[in-house]
C-alpha cells in the first residue's frame, strides 16, 4: 500500500518536473512572439503583459520592404542542400567506421574529431582567404560548402555510435538472402538507421538555418543573402523599439520552425518507429 | 566478420572519397593556413614579417586568453552536468510510461536549441535587466528589492549566470540524441521497471547505461567540442563583459583578428584553441572508456 | 526505403529549383539602373554602414544614401550594387576583405584603419583627382588629416564626428537647484546625491559595447588632463607620451570616480547606447554624453517634456580651468579601391566626389543642420527644430580634440575599451589599466 501511494508520489513529481520544463521551454517563444504585436510604449510599460490591441503591423513593414522571400529561398536551399550531403556522407562514413576495421580508420576518427573542436569564429580570417581565393565566395553553393563540411564530424560520430547497436546478423541475414552489400546498405541499414539521422537532420537543420558568421563573411551580394543575415539590416544600432527587434528575431527562426512544426509528428515517429529491437 | 560481409578494398575508398575530400578541403586547409599565419606578424594585407613561434609562446602567457581558457572550462563542466545530466534524467523519463503529454514534451523540450543564439541572448538578457527584468521584479515582489542589480554586470557572477541559459538551450539537444538512443534499448527493461518501482529504476539505468554507452560518449564529446569553441551565445550575452569576465577563448581570438586587427596572433590563438580542446576530448575520452570498461572500439 | 529515397531527390529538385528562381527573381532588383543597360559593363560596388531602414532616425545616414540616388539617377548607365550591414558587421567584413585584398570598389575606412590599409596597399589616393575638385578649398582646416600619410589622401570625409556632447534636462536639474548643467565636477557629484534619492541617474550611460564610455566620456575627459599634445604624441606612436602618464592616470582615476559616485545608471555595462538615450529620454537620466548622432535619436525617441526641455552643453573643465574643447573630428572616410584602372577608377572616383566631400555635407548642412567636413556658409538655421540650433551654437564656440577610438590603433582601443568596463565597475585600479594598455602601445612600433 505505502509502496503503491510513494510511486504514485515519484510519478507525479517527475510528471510535474518534466511539464515545468516543457512550459520554461516554450514560454519564452510565445512570450517573443506576442509582444512582438504590442507598440514600444506599450512594451516598455509592462513587459509581461498581454497586447492590448495585437497589431502585425512590424510584420507587414518588414516583408514588404524587403527581399524576404530571395533571404528564404536562399535559406531554404542552403538548408536542404546541406542537410542531404550530411546525411549521405555522415552515414555512409560512419557506417564504414563502425563495421570495418581498415588502415587508415583511426587516422579518420582523428580528422572527425579535430573538425568537431575546430573554432570556426577564431578561424574565419583563413576560411575567408581559402574561398576567395578559390573562387568559392558569393554564389549559390557557397555556404553548403563549410555547413556541409562542418556538419559532418556529428553526424559521423552518431551513425557510427548508433550502427554499433545493429546487430551485424541483421546484414549476414540479408547476404545469405543474396542481397548485394550496396543493397543492404541502402535498403536494410538506411532505414534502420532512420531514428539517428532523424535527430542528425533536426540538428543540423537549425545550425544551419541560424547560422551567421559564414553566411555574412562569404556571401557579399543580395541575391543570395539569408535570413539571419538578411534580417540585421531591420534591427540596425540605432534603435530600442524592443517589439520591432522581436519581430525581425522571430521571423529570422519562424519559417524554420513553422517547417519543424509540421513535421515534428513525423520525425518523432521516425524516432521511435524506426527503432531497433535488439 | 563473416567473409560474407567483406567489401572490396577499392568499393569502400570510393564509398568514403567523396566525403572525405569535401571534409578534408573546408576544414583543413583553414587550419593548415592558420598554422602558417601564426609564424608571422600580420595585420591583415600583404605586408607579413616571419617571427618564428614567438606568437604561439605569446599566447600561452597570455592573461586574457588564460582567463578565457578557464572560462570555457568552467563552462564545460557546468554544461556536462547540467546539460547531459539533465537530458539523460529527461530522456529516461521520457521512456518511461506514467509521463503525460509525451509528444509535446518531446516537441518543446527540444525547442529552446531551435532558437537562434542572438534570440536566446535577447531572451536571458531581458531576464536579467535591471529595469524589467524577472529576476529583479520577483526580488521586488518578495520584498528583496534591495538585493536587485544589474545581474550581468556583476564579475562574480556573470559565468554561472552565462551557464544557465546555456544549459537551458541545449538540454533539448542531448535529449533527442539520447532519446534516439534509448530507442535500440529493448522496451521490456523500461516496463519491468515500471513494475519493480524505484528498485526496478535503479536497475533499468543500469542496464541502459551500457547499451547507450557510445552514445554517452559521443555526447561528452559533443558536449566539450561545443563548450570549448562557444562563441555565439556569449556575444549576444554579453559580449564577453565586465572586463574579461566571461570572455571565452573563440571570442578573445576574434576579437584579436578583427577588433586589434592581429590576424597573425589571431591565427595561432585559433590553433592552441584547437589543441587545448583535442588534449581535453581526448582526456575525458581515454578516462570514460576505462570507467565504463573495455574499448570503444577494438584495434 | 524507395521511397526514403525518392523523398530526398524531390527535396533536393525543389531546392535546386527554387534556387534558380529565386536567381532570376532577383535580377530585376539587383540595383536601381532599371533596364538600362550598362555601358562598357563598369559596376560600382559600394560597401558601407548605412541601412536603408534607419533613414528616419539618422541623418548622415539619410544624406548619403540621398546622394547616391541623385548619382545613379545622374548616371544610370552605371550599375551601382550596395552592400549594406550594420556597423559592427561591417568593421568585421571588410578586415576579412582586407586581409585579402578584396575590397569593395567603394568602402569606408575608420581613421584608426588608415595605417594599416595604406601599408598594405589596399586605397587608392586622391590626390590628383582632389587637384581637379572644383571644391577643393570649401572644406574645413584639417578634415583630411587623419587619412593622409606621406602626403596621400586616401579618402574623402562624410561626417564629422562629434562624439562627447552633453544633453541634459534642464526642468530636472532646476528641480534639485541648477539653472543648467554645472560648470564644474564638484556641483556633478552634489547633484549625483540629490539625484539619487529621487531615483533618477545624473548620466545614462550605456557601455555594455564598450566604446562609449571611452568614446564619449574619456576622450574628452582625458583631453582635459593631458591636453592635445599627448594626445597626438600617443596618434603618432612616437613613445614620448605613454598612458602611465599621471595625467591620463587622472582621467581615469576621475572617469572612476563618477561611477563609484553613482553619477551613471547602476546597469550602465549592460545596456547599449541606445537603450541609455532611451532611459534620458523617458525622463529616468537627467542628462546624457553622446555624440552627434543622438541629436536626430533623441529627436526621435524623446517623450514631449523631455525634448522640450533638452538642452545642450559641454564637459566642465578640471579645477575651474577653461572647458572650450570636446572630442571630435573626422574619422570616417569613404576610399576606393587600389586596384581599380581606367574607366572604371574615374567612374568609382567621380562617385566618391559626388556622394560625399562637399555635395554631401552642403545637403546634410541645409536639410539637417549637420555639422560637417566642408566649409557650408550662410545656412539659414532658423527652420531647424530648437535641439538643432542650440548644438550648431555650441559646436561653434569649441575646439575639437581627436576622438580616441577613430585614431588610435585598434588594438589599444579594445584594451582600454574592455578594461574601462573593470574601472567603472572598481575591480580594476586607474593605475594598472594604465599600464595594460601601455603594454599594448609598446607592441607598436
Amino acid at each position: 500500500m505505502k509502496n503503491n501511494s510513494s510511486r504514485k508520489l515519484i510519478h507525479i513529481i517527475s510528471n510535474v518536473f518534466v511539464m515545468l520544463f516543457s512550459l520554461s521551454c516554450i514560454f519564452p517563444a510565445i512570450w517573443l512572439f506576442y509582444s512582438s504585436l504590442k507598440s514600444k510604449s506599450e512594451f516598455y510599460h509592462s513587459p509581461l503583459a498581454l497586447p492590448a490591441q495585437p497589431d502585425f503591423q512590424h510584420y507587414w513593414s518588414i516583408l514588404t520592404k524587403s527581399n524576404f522571400l530571395t533571404w528564404l529561398v536562399n535559406s531554404i536551399r542552403n538548408s536542404f542542400l546541406s542537410l542531404f550531403f550530411i546525411l549521405l556522407f555522415g552515414f555512409i562514413i560512419g557506417y564504414f567506421l563502425s563495421r570495418y576495421r581498415f588502415k587508415g580508420r583511426n587516422l579518420m576518427y582523428g580528422l572527425f574529431l579535430v573538425g568537431m573542436l575546430v573554432p570556426v569564429h577564431a578561424l574565419m580570417v583563413p576560411m575567408y582567404v581559402l574561398f576567395t581565393k578559390m573562387g568559392l565566395t558569393d554564389n549559390w553553393y557557397t555556404l553548403v560548402l563549410p555547413y556541409t563540411a562542418l556538419g559532418l564530424p556529428i553526424s559521423v560520430f552518431l551513425v557510427e555510435s548508433y550502427v554499433k547497436s545493429i546487430p551485424i546478423e541483421v546484414e549476414e541475414a540479408a547476404a545469405i538472402d543474396g542481397s548485394s552489400r550496396h543493397r543492404t546498405l541502402f535498403s536494410i541499414i538506411l532505414p534502420m538507421c532512420a531514428p539517428i539521422l532523424v535527430t542528425v537532420g533536426i540538428i543540423q537543420f537549425f545550425y544551419v538555418w541560424n547560422e551567421f558568421t559564414f553566411s555574412l563573411i562569404l556571401i557579399d551580394s543580395e541575391q543570395w543573402m539569408t535570413v539571419p543575415v538578411g534580417i540585421t539590416l531591420f534591427k540596425g544600432q540605432f534603435s530600442t523599439d524592443f517589439p520591432k527587434m522581436m519581430t525581425a528575431m522571430l521571423l529570422a527562426i519562424l519559417p524554420a520552425m513553422l517547417i519543424y512544426f509540421i513535421f515534428s509528428k513525423k520525425i518523432i515517429k521516425g524516432m521511435v518507429a524506426g527503432a531497433v529491437k535488439g | 566478420m563473416k567473409t560474407c560481409l567483406k567489401i572490396k578494398k577499392r568499393t569502400m575508398f570510393l564509398y568514403l572519397l567523396p566525403g572525405m575530400l569535401w571534409y578534408s578541403f573546408i576544414v583543413f586547409v583553414p587550419i593548415a593556413l592558420a598554422i602558417y599565419y601564426g609564424f608571422f606578424n600580420w595585420n591583415g594585407g600583404a605586408k607579413m614579417d616571419f617571427i618564428g613561434v614567438s606568437n604561439f609562446l605569446e599566447v600561452i602567457q597570455d592573461k586574457v586568453f588564460q582567463k578565457s581558457l578557464y572560462n570555457n572550462i568552467y563552462l564545460t563542466v557546468v554544461c556536462l552536468l547540467g546539460q547531459i545530466g539533465i537530458a539523460f534524467l529527461l530522456a529516461f523519463l521520457l521512456n518511461g510510461r506514467h509521463i503525460r503529454f509525451k509528444g509535446f514534451h518531446r516537441v518543446m523540450g527540444y525547442f529552446p536549441a531551435v532558437l537562434s543564439a542572438v534570440i536566446v541572448g535577447f531572451i536571458w538578457n531581458l531576464i536579467y535587466d535591471y529595469n524589467y527584468g524577472l529576476i529583479n521584479s520577483l526580488l521586488s515582489l518578495i520584498g528583496m528589492g534591495d538585493k536587485a542589480q544589474a545581474w550581468l554586470n556583476n564579475d562574480k557572477l556573470v559565468l554561472p549566470l552565462v551557464a544557465i541559459p546555456l544549459v537551458w538551450q541545449f538540454i533539448g539537444y542531448y535529449m533527442i540524441i539520447l532519446m534516439s538512443a534509448l530507442a535500440s534499448v529493448d522496451p521490456q527493461i523500461f516496463e519491468m521497471a515500471e513494475i519493480d518501482g524505484a528498485a526496478g529504476w535503479k536497475k533499468a539505468v543500469y542496464i541502459t547505461l551500457p547499451l547507450i554507452k557510445n552514445t554517452l560518449i559521443v555526447c561528452v564529446t559533443l558536449c566539450i567540442a561545443g563548450n570549448m569553441k562557444i562563441f555565439d551565445l556569449i556575444y549576444a550575452l554579453t559580449g564577453g563583459g565586465p572586463g574579461y569576465s566571461s570572455s571565452v577563448m573563440a571570442m578573445y581570438a576574434y576579437k584579436t583578428s578583427f577588433l586589434s586587427y592581429k590576424m597573425g596572433y589571431g591565427s595561432a590563438m585559433s590553433i592552441v584553441i584547437l589543441i587545448a580542446s583535442l588534449v581535453l576530448v581526448a582526456g575525458s575520452r581515454s578516462i570514460l572508456l576505462r570507467f565504463t570498461g573495455g574499448k570503444e572500439h577494438e584495434e | 526505403m524507395k521511397k526514403r529515397m525518392s523523398v530526398l531527390a524531390v527535396m533536393m529538385v525543389v531546392a535546386i529549383s527554387l534556387g534558380a528562381c529565386g536567381n532570376k527573381a532577383d535580377t530585376g532588383s539587383g540595383s536601381g539602373s532599371g533596364s538600362a543597360k550598362a555601358k562598357d559593363g563598369v559596376e560600382l560596388t559600394i560597401s558601407h554602414y548605412y541601412l536603408e531602414e534607419e533613414r528616419e532616425s539618422n541623418a548622415v545616414g539619410d544624406s548619403y544614401l540621398k546622394m547616391v540616388e541623385q548619382w545613379q539617377e545622374e548616371n544610370p548607365e552605371i550599375k551601382v550594387t550596395q552592400q549594406t550591414m550594420s556597423q559592427a558587421d561591417y568593421a568585421t567584413k571588410i578586415q576579412a576583405q582586407a586581409a585579402v585584398n578584396e575590397m569593395p570598389d567603394i568602402f569606408m575606412v575608420k581613421g584608426s584603419w588608415v595605417d594599416n590599409f595604406a601599408e598594405n596597399g589596399v586605397m587608392a589616393p586622391i590626390n590628383e583627382y582632389m587637384d581637379k575638385y572644383e571644391h577643393k578649398d570649401q572644406f574645413k582646416n584639417g578634415v583630411f588629416d587623419v587619412a593622409t600619410r606621406d602626403g596621400q589622401i586616401y579618402g574623402m570625409p562624410n561626417q564629422l564626428s562629434l562624439t562627447s556632447v552633453v544633453y541634459y534636462n534642464e526642468e530636472l536639474w532646476k528641480s534639485i537647484g541648477y539653472d543648467k548643467f554645472p560648470d564644474n565636477w564638484e556641483d556633478i557629484f552634489a547633484a549625483a546625491e540629490k539625484f539619487e534619492e529621487q531615483g533618477i541617474s545624473t548620466i545614462a550611460l550605456g557601455n555594455k559595447d564598450k566604446w562609449p564610455a571611452e568614446s564619449c566620456l574619456l576622450s574628452t575627459l582625458g583631453d582635459r588632463y593631458t591636453g592635445a599634445e599627448w594626445t597626438n604624441s600617443i596618434i603618432n606612436k612616437d613613445g614620448n607620451a605613454k598612458f602611465t602618464d599621471e595625467a591620463f592616470v587622472k582621467a581615469l582615476e576621475h572617469l572612476q570616480k563618477m561611477s563609484t559616485g553613482k553619477v551613471f545608471n547602476p546597469d550602465f555595462n549592460t545596456i547599449t547606447e541606445t537603450q541609455s538615450a532611451e532611459y534620458y529620454s523617458q525622463g529616468k537620466a537627467a542628462a546624457f554624453i553622446s555624440g552627434h548622432w543622438s541629436v536626430s535619436a533623441i529627436s526621435s525617441f524623446a517623450e514631449e517634456p523631455v525634448l522640450k526641455n533638452t538642452r545642450i552643453a559641454i564637459l566642465p573643465g578640471i579645477d575651474g580651468s577653461k572647458s572650450d574643447s570636446i572630442s571630435g573630428g573626422c574619422g570616417w572616410y569613404f576610399a576606393v579601391n587600389k586596384n581599380l584602372t581606367g574607366e572604371k577608377l574615374d567612374a568609382a572616383m567621380d562617385f566618391l566626389f559626388k556622394t560625399t566631400g562637399y555635395e554631401m555635407a552642403k545637403y546634410a548642412t541645409e536639410t539637417y543642420g549637420m555639422i560637417t567636413a566642408g566649409q557650408i556658409d550662410d545656412v539659414d538655421t532658423t527652420s531647424f527644430p530648437q535641439l538643432t540650433q542650440d548644438f550648431i551654437d555650441i559646436i561653434g564656440k569649441v575646439e575639437l580634440t581627436p576622438v580616441y577610438d577613430l585614431q588610435m590603433d585598434g588594438a589599444v582601443i579594445e584594451v582600454m575599451n574592455t578594461g574601462i568596463q573593470d574601472l567603472l565597475n572598481n575591480t580594476k585600479t586607474p593605475q594598472e589599466l594604465a599600464a595594460e594598455i601601455q603594454a599594448e602601445q609598446d607592441k607598436l612600433q
